[in-house]
């Protein structure tokens, strides 16, 4: 099952893996859609206080909300995890974006759904998707969950938690 | 903060309008099989008011979508029956074919013109408009209840994730689809025998005023109660940028003055002149207010907080050393 994981110890919030998606993958400006996303979280109060940057683009869930309520069949999963949107079924009716937990699915003028897809061609070719390849320090990496498990062994990284079962493992 | 707004007031006036229409349908429906013929103008036009009222609301949901003509795909194709937005599509398809078809039964020209060319006689009519009234009951029971349990389905917008809101929403869609025939009825039918069916209606609409009351109380208090997202939803009706519409206009317009004007029409208090314009108050404040209800539980379907175990680990992470 292949998914993300970030290192939000080194997420420096520079967004450049936002802009090498839009970039790779065509995203037209101005819609203001960003398959992929940073948002900075804040928590506790001065002098304690912690700041933690965290880019996310689709979780590629276990058990993708997205997929049991598209009317078109637009949504499907994988075999190998990944959740793909066919922008030529999709009607553009935005119920994904109602039953996603994290807001994923964004539309822009031609009114259907986009989103990340991990890259599939980049990886069939045997490359990391582009988000990945543009960190500049190394803190976003893809790849099968058990795989990206064994890479996040010294840090502590937990699942993302949630019913969907995202495919996201997160270390501080 | 900001209200939910990618389904906005057009989608309202689709929910709006199936609910409506399956209302009306019901009621009609119930009137045709208990008491035959003697109501024929007001079985007509709420058979056919349901049929647009629906047939409109589906063409708005699909104006609404990204790409309307593809959408159509979903009255072509059985794909994802897991969806409530597949079931939700042929459901208004065949509440449109069958209140069409009632209407089509209960209007006379149409009759005449049939029975002109083929043979159709009246015992055969009878038996149709039966099966029809009988399916149209569940049918348009099934629209009703689609449009809530449409948002009630995905678990991630608490103010939406639970059966309070499609309650709301089948007593919301029979109070207004009464309403609209007991407002026609109260207007057109004048028969001295027809004072018992308007009455009837009147005390109906009475009981389906008090039955949405109480489950929209329900709903609210039980979302202020239920978590921190829920009652930062329901907050938005109650006390917040919402307030002023739900206490004015689904309150008030919704649910106050109907009440009145359909006791006072049952007291018998209302003299000739006012038997015209006050009905009519009634039913326009029903229908406002049963848009306006729908429109703000869209928009205060906000989104759940993010909160894992994860970010909540992460949230107590790096510290700064000062």
């Amino acid at each position: 099952m292949y998914g993300f994981y970030v290192d939000t110890a080194r997420c420096i919030g520079c967004g450049a893996c936002v802009m090498a998606c839009k970039d790779w993958k065509d995203v037209q400006p101005g819609e203001g859609a960003h398959w992929r996303r940073v948002t900075t979280i804040e928590a506790g109060t001065i002098p304690e206080v912690s700041l933690v940057n965290l880019s996310f683009a689709c979780m590629h869930c276990g058990k993708p909300a997205c997929v049991a309520v598209c009317p078109a069949g637009a949504i499907t999963k994988r075999a190998d995890g990944i959740v793909v949107v066919d922008r030529n079924k999709c009607i553009g009716c935005h119920y994904c974006f109602f039953a996603c937990p994290f807001g994923v699915p964004q539309y822009g003028k031609d009114g259907t759904m986009q989103k990340c897809d991990l890259c599939v061609e980049r990886l069939e070719a045997g490359e990391q998707p582009v988000c990945v390849a543009a960190c500049p320090v190394g803190a976003l990496h893809a790849g099968t969950l058990e795989a990206l498990s064994k890479l996040a062994q010294e840090k502590v990284a937990k699942r993302l938690a949630g019913s969907t079962q995202p495919s996201v493992l997160i270390s501080k | 903060m900001a209200i939910q707004n990618t389904w906005g007031w057009l989608v309202a006036v689709d929910l709006f309008l199936g609910g409506l229409g399956a209302g009306a349908m019901v009621a009609v429906a119930v009137i045709a099989l208990t008491t035959g013929e003697r109501f024929k103008s007001t079985i007509r036009f709420g058979a056919w008011a349901s049929a647009v009222a629906i047939a409109l609301g589906t063409l708005f949901l699909l104006i609404d979508v990204g790409k309307p003509l593809r959408a159509l795909v979903l009255f072509r194709s059985f794909v994802n029956f897991g969806s409530w937005m597949t079931i939700g599509a042929w459901l208004l398809f065949g509440a449109i074919l069958l209140n069409g078809l009632f209407a089509l039964l209960w209007t006379e020209p149409v009759l005449n013109w049939v029975g002109a060319r083929w043979k159709f006689p009246v015992e055969q009519r009878k038996v149709f408009r039966v099966i029809l009234a009988v399916l149209g009951i569940f049918v348009n029971l099934g629209v009703a209840l689609y449009t809530g349990l449409l948002l009630s389905t995905p678990q991630f917008r608490p103010f939406w994730h639970t059966w309070w809101l499609p309650a709301l929403f089948v007593a919301s869609a029979l109070y207004t689809g009464v309403g609209l025939i007991a407002g026609y009825a109260a207007l057109r039918e004048h028969s001295v025998e027809s004072r018992t069916v308007r009455n009837v209606l009147a005390g109906c609409i009475i009981a389906l005023i008090l039955i949405e009351a109480a489950v929209l109380y329900l709903y609210i208090s039980n979302m202020l109660k239920a978590s921190p997202d829920a009652a930062r939803s329901a907050e938005l009706l109650t006390s917040g940028a919402l307030r002023v519409p739900f206490w004015l206009l689904v309150v008030g317009l919704g649910l106050a003055v109907p009440l009145i004007v359909f006791a006072t029409q049952l007291g018998g208090l209302l003299k000739k002149r006012a038997a015209f314009v006050v009905p009519l108050i009634g039913l326009l404040s029903c229908l406002i207010g049963g848009w306006t209800l729908r429109y703000l539980v869209l928009s205060a379907g906000l989104p759940q907080m993010l909160a894992s175990p994860a970010l909540e680990q992460i949230l107590q992470g790096v510290k700064f050393v000062p």
